[in-house]
């Protein structure tokens, strides 16, 4: 079975290291943490949601452009199995590798969505803490 | 903290999420930072702003960083330029020795990382000025 070369790293990456941010922005503020985190989910499900719409038109050009804006955002917050996942997508995307980048997809689709919890329960775990403080 | 004559660096990139990040970072600097999302809008500022330093995303909403530098007028020669790649693609050589760019640097890039390469061309701008 192929289960795709350039993928299979992809297991031994964690979803979310938000230590990450810290070193990114020289701080390590929780506040700066959560917004950071915040900023991210509003901006890259937008992506997301692109890349979806033009998944089914073929529009390979802008997805390129949408998974490549992707990578550094969530490199930036510490998303290591979605920054690599988009790493190797936007390769095959751009070399019109399509028989890799249609095996890519459906990972591309649920690494977001784990990587999705996993921002929304820090987010979620910040929001429970500042309420107990209260 | 920021005196009037405070060198200029400009940001350009097509992400809003990185912008903030660069304004975060630096909102306590030694320079004054400005930022702008496109082409467009960065020649704009170029012309409104005493900027000593460029450092600019090579993918842009309209056009590339290299289209961006090679774009300048010859008024703005003495403007120190990074370019910012997101790219694994090596272009890194061919820009420099054309003598678009002073540097390239691999995004992301850390606040620690951004402020050694600020703080080294504003330092080369500020002995240039003295010399001449």
């Amino acid at each position: 079975m192929n289960k795709g070369p350039a993928l299979r790293p992809l297991s031994n990456r964690p979803l979310l290291t938000v230590e990450a941010i810290s070193l990114i922005y020289g701080e390590s503020d929780a506040g700066l943490i959560i917004d950071t985190l915040k900023q991210f989910r509003a901006e890259a499900l937008g992506y997301v949601i692109q890349i979806d719409k033009l998944w089914r038109t073929g529009a390979f050009d802008d997805i390129t452009r949408y998974v490549h804006s992707l990578k550094t955002m969530a490199a930036m917050v510490g998303a290591e199995r979605m920054a690599r996942l988009c790493q190797v997508f936007e390769r095959q995307l751009k070399t019109r590798d399509m028989v890799e980048a249609q095996r890519s997809y459906p990972v591309f689709e649920v690494v977001w969505a784990e990587t999705l919890a996993e921002v929304d329960k820090c987010i979620l775990a910040d929001g429970e803490a500042s309420s107990d403080a209260e | 903290m920021q005196s009037n004559n405070a060198p200029v660096v400009l940001f350009i990139d097509d992400e809003q999420f990185l912008l903030n990040a660069y304004q975060r970072m630096f909102r306590q600097s030694d320079w004054q930072s400005l930022f702008c999302l496109t082409m467009k809008e960065a020649y704009a500022m170029l012309e409104l702003h005493p900027i000593q330093l460029i450092l600019c995303d090579y993918y842009l909403q309209d056009g590339t960083g290299a289209e961006f530098f090679r774009g300048l007028d010859h008024k703005y020669h003495a403007v120190k330029r990074v370019l910012l790649s997101g790219s694994s693609e090596d272009f890194t050589d061919e820009l420099i020795k054309a003598g678009l760019v002073d540097q390239v640097l691999s995004k992301p890039c850390s606040k620690q990382q951004l402020s050694l390469v600020i703080e080294g061309y504003l330092a080369s701008v500020k002995s240039a000025s003295c010399l001449s």
